[in-house]
């Protein structure tokens, strides 16, 4: 039965892509269901752009719907939960009419809560349950407002309705502004982003891996269509703004991620940074759109859209071979891991594919697209402001930091987990996964070889879909078979001759090793500074790993040591037991949510006067309010 | 940072003039160890040193070098950290009994080509402590041993002298 | 203003509903209480007849026959099942009623405040009764409010529903069939509900008294 579940979503999965990649080639579909529903019904339409989102949804379904078949731990709640939540995801990017788009948004987030709550003994996944279901209702309600709001304006609940629309430019502005905060929160914008680290750690991994790689690009879809489509062309500031806030977003998620001890978040708050550089991206695009260089700003939604699709596929398989090193080991902090390459060759193989490609280099597939974003961000000088300028250039920076981060992120990640000596019993324990996971771990390890070894054919195809969405003539000229090429001879990159090189490379050093160093490898145990017992204690940590970046960016982290002794009774220097812990703390809780959260507290105990717990004086209310409201009617 | 800026400006220069004349013949053993080296080495040579139950009297004598009066780093000469960074051991106590498995293990973690150098009596043969129930007795009864620089402890200038000949005895 | 034969008996029969009404704010002995429940469900099912008959409506008929078989046989046997084992009158210290009565005229006096745009514009022969089903209807929910008892509660919001239903007929003739029957359904299902409600609060708690309810609050 729960088996039949994973098949059905695999099936759907494969459906949806299938449609999608139609969608993206450009065969355009209209479904519509007046009758279903009240305010003009259930309304699809399939057009490139969402053809990219529903192939997204569908080829990252199918391998998360195949580790689940595998994976015996998972519990029988939240089976239809599961399938509704990629049924109701596949109809995101198709929904052509406001109630349809909120219906299944609401229903996306619905099922993704069911899920994350799955494990309802834990305190921690209560707690990110409920964290989740405010922040996401909060982006409920902006989207909700921002569509009614539309909706009367324009006089239609219809999306061709709003296209065709010319709003004021005040109430455009304040519709995107509630559309995009909306939206924001769902991609996991700083500092919108309370609920990702919490939330992805606390569902099931087939899920976050699916919340992760596809839900959250969701947010990037709706920031895409207010930016560009059914708000017609919009003034500079918006670009500005979602350029700014990938910057932020890339530079706070991967900084937070450099320094987490917990496997399952780091990749969420990795999943943070991605989606800033996402939309540093399409920031880009947008702030060209509105300078009316329509070549670049297909160039910068080209990036934009190539790095959501990478970002799903390596994304989806960190979590993926995160959820089998936690299923195998049964802990998620990476200072209990270790010496998994061992015990887990495969998942370890895999992983270390998707901590390549997230750490862009070539030749996988991270690398193209943040290639591509650089040269989207790189032409910016065609724009003669000095302001926009210096916003891209901001955005440059803060891409090449994150870039630069990223790289050390994965490296402590890949090395502390899977490297060195087990850290722990159940990490000496552990064991390789069932068949499925391993196949569709393999899965989305060939796609990110794929999406980076063939990029010449998968930019140009996105770049159509962004041409067609910003109506520009004629196909974007993006170099041969072999060679992307960017706005005429500005850059180019050829990842095949790039991967052929480095194989040659490597093929060399080791080659070159062979015959020289022959007969003279003497093997001989690690070097432990002599001692006799080498024990996994004196390994290099996490914690440890971090401690540098926490020091450099101290500003951000603001770090607390707590050293806690415990010395014998007889004297002090004798001592039992210490314990050192070093946490960070969250700029955003701090300085954000906890005053936002005390002031609601205040209020609140202002209102509960009311509440007196008399069932008559509640009964008394209605009957007031009855009188009052017909008196006064 | 201003004050102690000022503080730097204020209190001036507050070290003795050097005794040039005193330098000549280390100048001279200087000049020949950055030849040998050079030749021999491809320019520097790396060397550890690794104290085995010595009573500090050698390292003493040893960190003279890195100082501003010998500073023999200018001679192509380095300690590090690791063994593993290391062509040469330069190995000094009579070897206690504890530290003879380190001693051996710190040897093997040194990659070939290597040579091994003991200083002090202790290091030639266990000096005042040989017979000690506590003590192996000499570098060369746990590990092979190129060189001795014999002495209790052997003076720097003895150190790079001692340095020089082990060098130039090395094919 | 001629008096036709059919203002006059509407306006009798809301009247005498609005009697029924004070009756129960007056009465304390649940028994009684629940069988001048009966007595104004009754009346309403006999304006429904009138009215039926008077505007040639013969759906009306079959709501009076649903009126008279729910509200004054189905229902009132659900009460008096609920009501087994309370005793028939409140243990406590009994409250005077005359506030109450005094409180529920102010309430019939604000029904016609209230309903005085109404009755101005409207030209049927059946307005007179109007502002006397609105009454029904408010003093209704007054005894909620005031209810000592979760019975008290089922009792007010009944009437309440009852004043509601009076007023549709007497100002329109009667809700469209489906709305009727959407309503009825309605309050079948409220008075079941409630009733597996009231069992089991009085299974964990021994009482039916709202007082105790306020231990409830978070």
């Amino acid at each position: 039965m729960t088996a039949l579940v994973y098949v059905l979503a695999v099936i759907v999965g494969l459906a949806a892509g299938a449609v999608g990649v139609g969608g993206m080639l450009g065969i355009g579909m209209t479904w519509r269901l007046p009758a279903l529903l009240p305010l003009g019904g259930v309304s699809l339409v399939l057009d490139p752009l969402a053809g990219v989102f529903l192939a997204l949804v569908g080829f990252a379904a199918v391998p998360a719907s195949l580790y689940a078949l595998g994976d015996t731990r998972r519990t029988p709640r939240g089976r239809v939960a599961y399938l509704l939540f990629v049924g109701a995801m596949a109809v995101v990017p198709l929904a052509a009419n406001a109630l349809t788009f909120l219906l299944a948004w609401e229903l996306m987030s619905l099922a993704s809560y069911v899920l994350v709550m799955h494990d309802r003994e834990s305190r921690e996944a209560i707690r990110a349950g409920w964290v989740y279901a405010v922040m996401t209702h909060a982006g409920v309600v902006c989207l909700v407002v921002g569509m009614l709001l539309l909706g009367t304006w324009t006089g239609s609940f219809e999306v061709g309705a709003w296209r065709a629309a010319a709003l004021a430019p005040g109430a455009r502005n304040l519709v995107w502004t509630l559309l995009a905060l909306g939206f924001a929160v769902k991609a996991g914008v700083i500092p919108l982003h309370v609920w990702l680290p919490l939330a992805h750690p606390a569902a099931p991994s087939h899920v976050s891996a699916l919340m992760s790689g596809v839900m959250i690009k969701l947010g990037v879809y709706g920031l895409i269509r207010i930016s560009l489509d059914w708000l017609g062309d919009g003034p500079a500031w918006w670009g500005t703004a979602i350029l700014l806030a990938g910057a932020v977003s890339a530079v706070v998620g991967v900084l937070s991620a450099i320094v987490d001890r917990d496997l399952k978040r780091v990749l969420a708050f990795s999943s943070i940074e991605n989606m800033g550089i996402i939309l540093i991206g399409l920031g880009a695009g947008v702030l060209y759109h509105a300078a009316g260089l329509p070549a670049l700003a297909v160039l910068g939604l080209t990036a934009a859209l190539y790095h959501a699709v990478n970002h799903a596929a390596f994304k989806t398989l960190l979590f993926l071979g995160a959820g089998a090193v936690v299923h195998a080991t049964g802990t998620r902090d990476m200072d209990a891991l270790g010496g998994l390459i061992k015990r887990m060759p495969w998942t370890t193989a895999c992983f270390l594919t998707g901590a390549v490609a997230i750490a862009a280099l070539p030749p996988l597939n991270g690398f193209v697209s943040e290639w591509l974003t650089f040269q989207a961000l790189l032409q910016n000088l065609l724009i003669e402001r000095p302001g926009v300028n210096l916003v891209f250039a901001l955005g440059i920076a803060a891409l090449a930091l994150t870039g630069g981060l990223a790289v050390a992120c994965f490296v402590r990640v890949f090395g502390i987990s899977f490297l060195a000596v087990p850290r722990s019993d159940a990490s000496a324990r552990a064991h390789e996964t069932e068949v499925p996971p391993r196949l569709a771990m393999t899965m989305l390890a060939v796609a990110c070889l794929a999406l980076g070894l063939g990029a010449t054919a998968v930019a140009p195809a996105l770049a159509r879909v962004g041409s067609e969405l910003i109506g520009v003539v004629g196909s974007l000229a993006l170099g041969d078979a072999l060679t992307l090429d960017v706005s005429g001879n500005f850059a180019s990159l050829s990842v095949p001759v790039v991967a052929v090189a480095l194989t040659l490379a490597g093929l060399g050093i080791v080659g070159g090793l062979a015959i020289t160093g022959r007969g003279r490898v003497r093997r001989y145990e690690t070097w432990s500074c002599g001692r006799m017992l080498q024990t996994p204690r004196m390994e290099y940590t996490a914690t440890a790993f971090a401690n540098p970046f926490k020091r450099v960016f101290h500003f951000f982290y603001r770090p607390v040591e707590q050293i806690d002794i415990a010395a014998h009774p007889a004297s002090r220097l004798f001592v039992q037991r210490i314990e050192y812990a070093n946490p960070t703390r969250s700029l955003f809780d701090d300085w954000l949510y906890r005053p936002l959260l005390d002031s609601v507290h205040r209020s609140v105990r202002v209102v509960r006067v009311l509440q007196s717990g008399s069932a008559n004086l509640y009964l008394a209310y209605i009957l007031l309010a009855l009188l009052v409201m017909l008196v006064f009617a | 940072m201003l004050r102690q800026l000022r503080a730097a400006l204020r209190a001036g220069v507050v070290t003795e003039p050097g005794v040039a004349t005193e330098s000549a013949p280390l100048e001279v053993v200087g000049a020949r160890l950055r030849e040998e080296i050079h030749r021999r080495f491809k320019r520097s040579l790396h060397i550890r040193q690794v104290d085995a139950g010595s009573c500090n009297g050698c390292e003493l004598e040893i960190s003279g070098l890195t100082g501003p009066h010998y500073d023999f780093e200018r001679f192509g000469l380095h300690l590090v950290a690791s063994p593993r960074h290391a062509d040469c051991l330069l190995v000094t106590g009579p070897v206690t009994l504890n530290m003879a498995e380190p001693l051996r293990r710190t040897w093997e973690a040194t990659p070939d080509p290597k040579f091994v150098i003991a200083v002090g009596d202790c290091g030639r043969d266990g000096g005042i402590f040989r017979g000690s129930y506590a003590v192996v007795g000499g570098v060369s009864s746990v590990v092979p041993v190129d060189a001795i620089i014999a002495g209790c402890p052997p003076s720097p200038a003895a150190l790079l002298a001692g340095l020089l000949a082990a060098i130039g005895r090395r094919p | 203003m001629t008096s036709a034969p059919i203002t006059t008996a509407t306006n009798f029969l809301a009247f005498l509903g609005l009697v029924s009404t004070l009756l129960i704010v007056w009465r304390q002995n649940w028994p009684g209480r629940r069988r001048l429940f009966i007595v104004q469900s009754l009346l309403l099912a006999a304006l429904a007849a009138i009215i039926a008959a008077y505007a040639h409506r013969p759906e009306l008929f079959l709501v009076a026959a649903i009126v008279v078989l729910l509200k004054a046989w189905l229902i009132p046997r659900i009460l008096g099942r609920m009501a087994a084992g309370t005793p028939p009158r409140p243990v406590t210290p009994g409250r005077s009623a005359g506030l109450s009565l005094l409180a529920a005229g102010g309430l019939i006096v604000a029904a016609y405040v209230i309903m005085l745009p109404v009755t101005t514009v409207s030209e049927l022969p059946t307005e007179g009764g109007i502002p006397l089903t609105f009454a029904m209807a408010l003093i209704g929910l007054f005894v909620t409010v005031t209810g000592r008892d979760v019975l008290g509660h089922i009792l007010g919001f009944l009437m309440f529903e009852n004043g509601i239903f009076g007023l549709a007929l007497l100002a329109t003739y009667g809700l469209p069939g489906i709305v009727e029957a959407g309503v009825f359904l309605d309050v079948l299902v409220v008075v079941l509900i409630l009733e597996g409600v009231v069992l089991q609060i009085r299974r964990e708690h021994d009482s039916i008294a709202v007082d105790r309810l306020r231990e409830l609050r978070g």
